[in-house]
Parts: C-alpha cells; sequence; structure tokens
C-alpha cells in the first residue's frame, strides 16, 4: 500500500490528471463570453485611452513648469538668506547692545578665565600706552607680577 | 498554464502603453488570459461563482491599476499576482464572516468537492482534489502552480515573491502530504 501510494501523483499524472481544469467543470461557453461580459462592465479611464496630444493644454498646464523652477529658485535664496541672518557674519553687533555679554565683561573672574588666557598682559600695557591711557592715577602694581612673569629684560617699562 | 510566445506578449504589453490600441489590447489580454487564471482561482476557492466573482474581480482591479504595471515583468506574472492575492483575500473574508477556522474552512472545501455537481471526475480525481483541499492555503498555492499549471519555479518566485528554494521545499512537503492523506484514506 506505501508502495502504491508512493506514486500516486505519478498515477494521477499518467491518467491525465495532472491539469488545470482537471475534474472541474465550468459552464457552457463560459470562457467564451467572458471577456466581452467583463468589456462591458469596465469603466472608461480617459486618463489612458485619451493621448497626451488630443487633449488641450490649459494655460495653468503650460506655465506650470516655469512656475514650479521660479517657486524652488525663490525658497533657495530665502534659505540662503534666512541661514546668513542666523550666523551673523560681518554683522557683530556693538557691545553696548548687548547687556549680556557687557555684564559678563565687567566680572573679573570672566575675563580671567576667558579672555586674559588668549591676551598677555604686555599687550594690555601696550595697547594702554598706544591709547594714552596711562597717567598719574594708573595703578602698575596691578599688572606687576604678570609682568614679571613674561618680562623680558630688555623691554622698557613706563614708570 | 499555457504561455504564450514571448514575442505576442511583448507586443500585447506594447499596445496596452499606447492610449489608441489600451482597450483592445486588454481585451486580447483577457481573451488569453482569462481560462488560466480561473482555473488557478477555481482550486483554490473550489466553487464556480466564487471562481467567477474574483476573476471578475482580478480583471476590474488589473484595468483600474494598469498604470501601475512597468511592463518589465510578464504580464502573466501581474495577473497571476493579483488572481492569488484576491483568491487569498476572498478566502480571509470568507473565514471572518463565517467565523470559521482554517482547519474548519478547508474541512468544509472537502465536503464541498464530494457534493459538487460540476465535479467531472472520477474516484482518483476526486481523492486527489480532497488531498490538495486538506493543505494549508499556501501550500495548496504552490501545488497547484507546480503540478497542475505545471509553471517553472523561477516564475513561481516572481508571481509569489518566495526564494526558489522554499517554493522547492513547500512543494515537496505538500507531495508528502498528498501522499500521506492517500495512504490514510484508503
Amino acid at each position: 500500500m506505501a508502495k502504491n501510494n508512493e506514486n500516486i501523483l505519478d498515477k494521477a499524472r499518467t491518467a491525465g490528471l495532472a491539469r488545470p481544469e482537471a475534474g472541474m467543470r465550468v459552464p457552457e461557453g463560459y470562457f467564451e463570453a467572458f471577456a466581452e461580459r467583463m468589456s462591458s462592465v469596465l469603466p472608461p479611464r480617459p486618463e489612458l485611452e485619451e493621448s497626451e496630444a488630443a487633449a488641450p493644454k490649459g494655460l495653468w498646464a503650460t506655465v506650470r513648469p516655469y512656475v514650479y523652477m521660479a517657486a524652488m529658485f525663490a525658497g533657495v535664496w530665502c534659505m540662503l538668506h534666512v541661514f546668513h541672518s542666523i550666523t551673523g557674519k560681518g554683522e557683530l553687533a556693538p557691545m553696548d547692545r548687548n547687556p549680556v555679554l557687557a555684564s559678563a565683561l565687567a566680572t573679573d573672574d570672566f575675563v580671567y578665565d576667558y579672555v586674559l588666557p588668549e591676551v598677555s598682559a604686555r599687550d594690555v600695557v601696550d595697547q594702554f600706552v598706544d591709547e594714552g591711557l596711562f597717567d598719574e592715577s594708573f595703578d602698575m602694581s596691578d599688572f606687576s607680577e604678570d609682568l614679571t612673569a613674561v618680562s623680558d629684560s630688555n623691554q622698557i617699562l613706563p614708570q | 498554464m499555457s504561455a504564450r510566445k514571448p514575442e505576442e506578449n511583448i507586443d500585447l504589453i506594447a499596445r496596452l502603453r499606447s492610449p489608441d490600441t489600451v482597450r483592445a489590447a486588454f481585451d486580447e489580454a483577457m481573451r488569453i488570459y482569462a481560462e488560466p487564471l480561473y482555473w488557478q482561482i477555481r482550486r483554490l476557492v473550489q466553487d464556480h461563482n466564487d471562481a467567477d466573482d474574483i476573476l471578475q474581480n482580478t480583471f476590474m482591479k488589473a484595468w483600474m491599476s494598469l498604470e501601475n504595471f512597468r511592463g518589465d515583468a510578464k504580464l502573466s506574472t501581474w495577473l497571476y499576482k493579483i488572481a492569488i492575492n484576491e483568491s487569498i483575500s476572498f478566502l480571509e473574508r470568507e473565514r471572518k464572516r463565517r467565523h470559521l477556522s482554517i482547519d474548519d474552512q478547508e474541512a468544509e472545501m472537502v465536503s464541498h468537492i464530494a457534493a459538487d455537481h460540476q465535479f467531472d471526475g472520477d474516484e482518483l480525481a476526486r481523492k486527489l482534489q480532497e488531498a490538495v483541499a486538506t493543505l494549508p492555503e499556501k501550500q495548496r498555492i504552490v501545488f497547484n502552480m507546480k503540478y497542475f499549471d505545471d509553471m517553472k519555479y523561477e516564475d513561481m518566485s516572481e508571481i509569489l515573491g518566495t526564494t526558489v528554494g522554499a517554493l522547492k521545499a513547500s512543494y515537496h512537503l505538500a507531495t508528502k502530504k498528498i501522499e500521506q492523506f492517500f495512504e490514510d484514506n484508503n
């Protein structure tokens, strides 16, 4: 029995059953009439059935590509303008219009931590000399320690 | 499925893409593919009226989404995909509508074959149909395509979106189950 069943699909194939329609019936003339019956119920699809040349193009359809292109360039220009405003290159605000920065610079700790490490005391003194800020009331002791640390014995210091 | 020569298929596809000939070409496609698609559907759902409904839905969907057919695949592959999906959707809807489990639905199909006045075959044919009806849905599809339609695994892979290896394994399992069915029911 096992051997019998082993080849059952081959037996069925030999008996002509390995066909799509094997063992099943359809109503007479079903396939012949199907295409016509189906065609009568398919809705029209003008977007498929009408060629572009036949359909008249409206004014909007004609100018649309150019409008879209102009909008694209305008968008790019706007983006560049916004980025330029955000970065603020070349538009440094005067310090007196930046109260936060002004108050920070009034604090010695801020100056020592964030400003002076980049600026040597000698540079500051030189600037003061250049700007004529030294007078009798100026106290050099504020700079003496720094100047001693970095001083060059050949430098001539104001008295 | 009886395959048309590729040349004819290419010409048909070209005519489907032309506005002047699309309607006539689609009518021709229906004449060519209605029968093979019908049998594939009928073997899944068993009942003629259901198969007729699904076949109509298949061509309606194909017509309404014809612009989605890119033409780089076979027309038959595209139509088969729609037909298989419609069949599976139908079976799912029927299960939900009638609150049937998958096993209940399979059992119903087997009993439907026994009582089917549209069945036209001998005892071996009936037993074979009943055996196929007990297969899981996806296996049944693979078996039908391979055994009854003698479809190449590569074509089946394109239609079902499954690897050739998986399809071969699925067919092998299906044949084993059918052989077991005959052994149990002899």
